[in-house]
């Protein structure tokens, strides 16, 4: 097994169109696979699956009833079917409306992870097979599903089936299939202006030296109003933190958020997990709380309209931050929603402000905002984006 | 707006007599920078948010 960014970078270079072909394995209904492996989640989560499992479709449509792959070495069969990419591991089918995540198997080559622990403030880098979902992915992606119906919050994905792939007997990984109307992501709208790094640094340098406020606020796209989008996204983050879901790290990725008939989805759940809400939380529970709704929304967030010279890094996460306070439009609707919460549920304003202190010191906090507010540190430590990892959806 | 139309609104609110010094201590400052990145500073900014992801 390998974990080289060179190696794994060739696989992420592909055109919008990708074949699928018929592949060895299994298929299950959904709820089949919850009963199969419930045991790899825990009380609570299960609580949700088992509720929920009456939502699913009891039986497997007839174009599912073969796994699925974009992997051409695992062809047993003549028939391909062209799609759209979808991401670098997915493949949405357009005229079944089905998204295919975890559908490209490839031998011996792993990716890399991130995650945060609920009560540790450091992250930790791990490593997953390339191309398709673990066990406990695929559970994570069905436990968003059951949760926003629980708590009805909008979702534009339902879960169909699960693929099993095998190779000689053995099994290579998991795919799930759900059905959506749509899979193309805001972030292709994303409105940089055309312009480049160093016409970042030189505007604000001309903005700063004469004190002059032009290009403030935060990266806007091409055709939504950023009030709806702030609005509507921190309502959708709300609602899930409160109830104790999270989306993860890796999750949290603004490449995440679709919109569909004027309303704004957050997609991708494969890290989703919940937490108990308790009613009078303790200090420990709330800095673990804050930390986590805090990281996930500095992920999700648009970059902002700054550029900050780091040269000291000890005012490095004051400067940020107050940047990150006054240009981000997510965060300042987020911020207020998330106090008005605090006092429907009349939890200790004192502790929550203590909460955020804490959050402020951590070290994940600073390696994330380092990531929403353009600042020489970040580039300086910036490998050569030929070999980033990202890739956007076709 | 596009690149030159972000330009032209911000160098309306300079006085002109002061716009090519400050260009340049911006060109020196980016200068500096670059010999000290791995990727050219010319860039597209999408590209490198995305890199970043």
């Amino acid at each position: 097994m390998t974990l080289k960014r060179e190696d794994v970078v060739p696989h992420l270079k592909e055109g919008k169109k990708v074949d699928l072909y018929m592949s060895e394995g299994k298929v299950y209904t959904i709820a089949e696979f919850i009963n199969k492996f419930k045991s790899k989640v825990d009380n609570k989560e299960k609580k949700i699956l088992n509720e929920q499992i009456e939502l699913f479709e009891k039986r497997i449509p007839s174009y599912l009833l073969n796994p699925l792959t974009r992997s051409s070495w695992l062809n047993k069969g003549n028939k391909k079917i062209i799609v759209n990419r979808g991401g670098a591991r997915s493949a949405f089918w357009e005229k079944e409306k089905l998204k295919l995540k975890g559908c490209r198997p490839i031998k011996d080559l792993r990716f890399p992870i991130e995650y945060l622990e609920f009560g540790s403030t450091e992250m930790v880098s791990g490593e997953i097979n390339f191309g398709t979902m673990s066990i406990e992915g695929v559970l994570s992606e069905i436990l968003a599903y059951c949760f926003f119906k629980k708590f009805s919050i909008p979702i534009n994905q339902t879960p169909v089936a699960v693929f099993e792939y095998t190779s000689k007997g053995k099994i290579i990984g998991y795919c799930i299939v759900v059905r959506t109307p749509r899979d193309a992501r805001l972030e292709k709208d994303l409105d940089y202006f055309g312009l480049s790094v160093k016409d970042l640094i030189k505007i604000k340098h001309l903005e700063k030296k004469f004190k002059i406020r032009f290009l403030n606020g935060e990266v806007g796209f091409k055709g939504v109003n950023q009030e709806w989008y702030s609005k509507s996204k921190s309502d959708l983050l709300l609602r899930m933190n409160f109830k104790g879901g999270f989306r993860g790290i890796l999750n949290s990725n603004i490449g995440n958020d679709l919109e569909y008939n004027g309303q704004l989805f957050i997609t991708d759940f494969d890290t989703f997990n919940v937490v108990d809400i308790p009613k009078k939380p303790s200090q420990k529970f709330l800095n673990n709380f804050v930390l986590w709704c805090v990281v996930e929304v500095l992920k999700t967030c648009p970059t902002v309209w700054d550029y900050i010279d780091l040269e000291d890094e000890k005012e490095a996460v004051e400067l940020l931050t107050n940047s990150f306070y006054e240009n981000s439009q997510l965060w300042k609707c987020y911020n207020k929603g998330f106090m008005q919460n605090v006092n429907k549920l009349n939890w200790n304003k004192e502790k929550v402000n203590k909460a955020f202190e804490f959050v402020k010191k951590s070290k994940i906090y600073y390696e994330m905002i380092l990531d929403v507010v353009p600042n020489s540190k970040l580039i300086k430590e910036t490998y050569s984006p030929e070999l980033s990892f990202y890739m956007p959806h076709a | 707006m596009n690149k030159k139309e972000v330009f032209r609104e911000l160098e309306r609110r300079i006085p002109k007599e002061k716009l090519a010094k400050a260009e340049e201590e911006a060109n020196s400052y980016i200068t500096k920078l670059q010999s000290e990145v791995d990727f050219k500073l010319s860039l597209s900014l999408k590209k490198f948010i995305e890199a970043r992801r």
